[in-house]
């Protein structure tokens, strides 16, 4: 199995890739693999992505609307974002991973469905992170923010790219086993120092040594990502973050997941459109309020 | 035939119905649209929104200067539907008229292009600016619930309602359309003031007020603390809204509020609307308003019915009006 080829690479910046799709996808498999995290695999057809690593898709787990009857909302009136966890190529069959928690009424209906069924699907949206460079990777992700970086470090594999993972948590048991990565290559951080590092994975930064200015690459809950821009300011380092606000329509049409830049220009960024990949420079992190309920990748 | 050309395609579906309105001047090859500010400008994802299936576009509203919009959260779901704070964001009519335009026209339906404003002028300097763009038509937004000046406030009073209608009307003579905001005693009052005013048509509804709060936080969602409420949720209300104006104005309607499928759209008709928008459908399902073509020509076909503008208003005089018993059925 090879992974497919990532179009837009070499930019030096975030990146877009395919045009996205909007069609059912199949489910191939659909199985816990650690406490409270699910990982979930697509059959997409051929002629669907590549995607990008960062990018991401929306999923509806309910069936399309039917035109001879009144529409409903049903379980949720919009179509819920996920990072692409994997994308693998093989002959002209495509597996879309996804790795999500159960925690809401979308997730846990999707944690329901089994092999052989089909949901919604649309993507792959959004921008992903710039593949290019010389400099080593910091991958450094937040609870499930590990989600995108899982891809993303699978391409920077293929590309020779040196990546070292740090990875934070509130507690051991909030850490997702990450699946392919060997051991030896993740530094640990946990706030309440039941594994690795005691302290946020900010923390457990600030005690390396980064002279040979790496570029980072993180997903996680907003605070982490707010502590990580501010850290590598200070250090003049290369700062790539994927972001999520509450999101409408996930293509840019709506205009809903705003958030505010830096710079003289009072336009907003929009998460789903210039992001979820920005660089961490380009937002105004304390002017960014939210609702807050939801972090990263779920 | 000459009148579908020009309307840029065919308006006889794929089972064979007559999907063509006569909307007051403007003729559709079929009775659906985007509601404003679901798809962006119109011309983002042609192939992903189906968009050159559509009877007409409606683009974001623009305004004579770029505006920001409101700060984040903009957006959050509610039971059947979606409070929405986006805060009029967009490029201005300059920038418009010189990025979309041009790929807007030539997708083929008719373009309306909707219009905001903070006072009377404004929406008319917009107006005149966009009149270098020729389009089929205006939609004046006289109803957004989510900026501090203009929208809902001139939306609310008939007289500032007619009075923005007025402006605009001193600056073009093509079909104007005024969507009202549903949050009025009376809408009827003020559809009859827009008419009054030189308006051609009204849609009917924008969104209704809503709110939500952070317990977890306790504080406001939203910045504004209101937002406006789309969904199905609101479709009953809005149906109600579109017949009432049905009965009592004789002009033409565009309905809007919460259409998902074609039988949704098809209540619309029904009760008196000759178009329809859909809306908060099209962020789960960017081509739903394409489906929604499909699936009215499917369900007429079903039930015998040769041209889709023979439904239009059957219902406008089936039951007295709470508000307007008086009021002749036919609406003349």
């Amino acid at each position: 199995m090879s992974a497919a080829p990532c179009p837009g690479a070499g930019q030096g910046e975030a990146v877009s890739g395919s045009a996205p799709a909007n069609a059912p996808a199949g489910i191939l498999s659909n199985q816990r693999i650690a406490r409270g995290v699910h990982w979930l695999e697509l059959a997409v057809p051929d002629a669907w992505g590549p995607p990008v690593p960062g990018q991401f898709v929306t999923l509806t787990p309910e069936p399309a609307w039917d035109d001879r009857v009144a529409g409903d909302a049903g379980l949720a009136l919009l179509a819920r974002p996920f990072s692409v966890a994997a994308f693998e190529a093989e002959g002209l069959r495509r597996r879309l991973g996804i790795l999500y928690a159960p925690i809401g009424k979308v997730t846990r209906r999707l944690s329901e469905l089994l092999p052989g069924g089909t949901l919604g699907l649309l993507g792959p949206l959004g921008t992903g992170f710039p593949l290019e460079g010389e400099r080593p990777v910091w991958l450094v992700a937040g609870g499930r923010g590990i989600a995108p970086l899982l891809f993303l470090s699978q391409e920077l594999k293929r590309r020779g790219r040196a990546c070292s993972w740090f990875y934070g948590a509130r507690s051991a048991n909030e850490l997702v086993p990450l699946p392919g990565i060997p051991e030896g290559e993740v530094r640990y951080a946990t706030e309440d120092g039941s594994c690795g590092w005691h302290g946020t994975v900010c923390d457990l930064l600030a005690t390396c040594e980064t002279g040979a200015l790496p570029s980072v690459m993180a997903c996680g809950p907003r605070g982490m990502l707010a502590a990580l821009a501010r850290w590598a300011a200070e250090r003049a380092i290369d700062c790539w973050v994927s972001v999520e606000e509450t999101f409408g329509c996930g293509t840019g049409l709506c205009g809903g997941c705003a958030l505010p830049a830096t710079g003289d220009d009072p336009r907003y960024l929009w998460a789903c459109r210039d992001g979820p990949v920005l660089r961490a420079a380009q937002i105004a992190w304390r002017a960014w309020r939210t609702n807050g309920a939801r972090c990263g990748c779920t | 035939m000459e009148r579908e050309e020009a309307a840029g395609g065919s308006s006889r579906g794929a089972a064979g119905t007559d999907l063509s309105v006569e909307l007051g001047p403007l003729h559709l090859r079929n009775p659906v649209m985007n509601a404003s500010g679901t798809c962006g400008y119109g011309d983002e994802w042609p192939a992903l929104t189906q968009i050159a299936a559509l009877g007409a576009i409606v683009c974001k509203t623009l305004t004579r200067d770029p505006r920001p919009g409101n700060p984040p959260p903009r957006l959050h779901e509610t039971p059947g539907g979606l409070l929405n704070s986006i805060g009029l964001e967009n490029i201005g009519a300059v920038q418009f008229l010189r990025e979309h335009l041009p790929r807007l026209r030539s997708l083929g339906p008719r373009l309306i292009l909707s219009v905001g404003g903070d006072a009377p002028e404004e929406y008319a300097a917009c107006v005149r600016v966009l009149e270098d763009g020729s389009p089929d038509a205006y939609e004046v937004n006289v109803s957004c619930p989510n900026v501090a000046y203009g929208g809902l406030a001139f939306g609310r009073s008939a007289a500032a309602s007619a009075e923005v209608v007025r402006a605009v009307r001193r600056v073009t003579e093509r079909p104007l359309f005024v969507k009202l905001t549903p949050q009025v005693e009376e809408i009827t009052v003020i559809g009859r003031a827009c008419l009054d005013a030189g308006a051609d048509g009204l849609t009917a509804v924008n969104t209704f007020l809503g709110m939500a709060v952070n317990v977890e936080q306790r504080r406001m969602v939203f910045a504004r603390g209101v937002a406006g409420l789309s969904g199905p949720a609101i479709r009953p209300l809005a149906l109600q809204r579109v017949w009432d104006l049905a009965r009592c104005l004789n002009c033409p309607l565009i309905g809007v509020g919460g259409i998902l499928t074609a039988r949704d759209a098809l209540e619309f008709l029904l009760v008196g609307a000759s178009a329809v928008q859909i809306g908060s459908g099209l962020l789960r399902d960017p081509a739903r308003a394409a489906r929604v073509v499909q699936g009215m020509d499917e369900i007429a076909h079903r039930q015998g019915i040769g041209r889709i503008r023979d439904l239009i208003g059957q219902l406008r005089g089936a039951a007295p009006s709470p508000d307007h018993p008086a009021a002749p059925a036919d609406g003349s």
